[in-house]
């Protein structure tokens, strides 16, 4: 749980959150728009 | 499995291009509503999660699938000033039209799920059929409207995981990759390029 805070403190910066807001946000569209078909549907 | 690949070829085009300010180029871009992205994708998980079969049993995750769809457009729009958002709006528009036209699903032909399903003949695939785990319909050739915008490109074995897609999503992957590569400052449409970068 230390590891976990320290962890935080460190690399959760606004910027590193907004990044990672910005690329969460970029997946779900990605997945969303366009959702292609795989293999193994049946 | 194009797409995830878009976004990491994005990255990973955004590291040679912008180095050691990567992360605060991505973090410049000027993304709002993410929350209505998400949503779309929540409402879309029903038909993905749905096996093959009638496709009169999937109607409801189908008008979930179709609004899905009317999110991802106030979504573009939102984020419309935003440089590659045009790219990946003209993409979704591509992808809702050939849906729209063919009784809300995108079609796919059993010739292209042969491709993407190795070892399986023509006869597996029933027209008519929702393909399961996905968005799309089973469609001969002729019966598909507006073909040329579906599912007709193919990343086959052995590729990891063979994927068909469209055009639509070929333009959703470019909108994303082109999204990446503009420095954050510059992601409104019509801004002046910085002579000090």
């Amino acid at each position: 749980m230390q590891k976990l805070n320290q962890f935080w403190m460190q690399y959760g910066t606004p910027r590193n959150l907004r990044v990672l807001y910005v690329l969460l946000t970029l997946i779900a569209l990605a997945v969303a728009g366009g959702a292609p078909s795989n293999g193994s549907g049946a | 499995m194009i797409l995830a690949l878009a976004v990491v070829l994005g990255l990973i085009a955004a590291l040679v291009h912008h180095r050691g300010r990567v992360f605060d180029e991505i973090a410049a871009i000027p993304l709002q509503a993410a929350w209505v992205a998400v949503l779309a994708l929540v409402l879309q998980w029903p038909l993905l999660q749905t096996r093959e079969g009638p496709v009169q049993s999937v109607r409801v995750q189908q008008a979930l699938f179709l609004l899905s769809h009317v999110l991802l457009l106030i979504f573009v729009w939102r984020n419309r000033r935003v440089t590659g958002i045009q790219v990946v709006g003209l993409g979704v528009i591509c992808n809702l039209l050939v849906i729209l036209f063919n009784g809300g699903f995108m079609p796919i032909t059993p010739e292209t799920l042969t491709q993407i399903n190795p070892g399986t003949t023509l006869g597996r695939w029933q027209p008519g059929l929702h393909y399961g785990y996905s968005k799309d319909v089973i469609l001969l050739r002729e019966e598909a409207r507006l073909w040329a915008l579906s599912d007709i490109f193919v990343l086959p074995y052995p590729f990891p995981r063979p994927t068909a897609f469209s055009l639509g999503d070929l333009l959703i992957a470019l909108g994303i990759i082109v999204l990446f590569q503009r420095p954050g400052a510059q992601h409104t449409s019509g801004a002046p390029e910085s002579s000090s970068r």
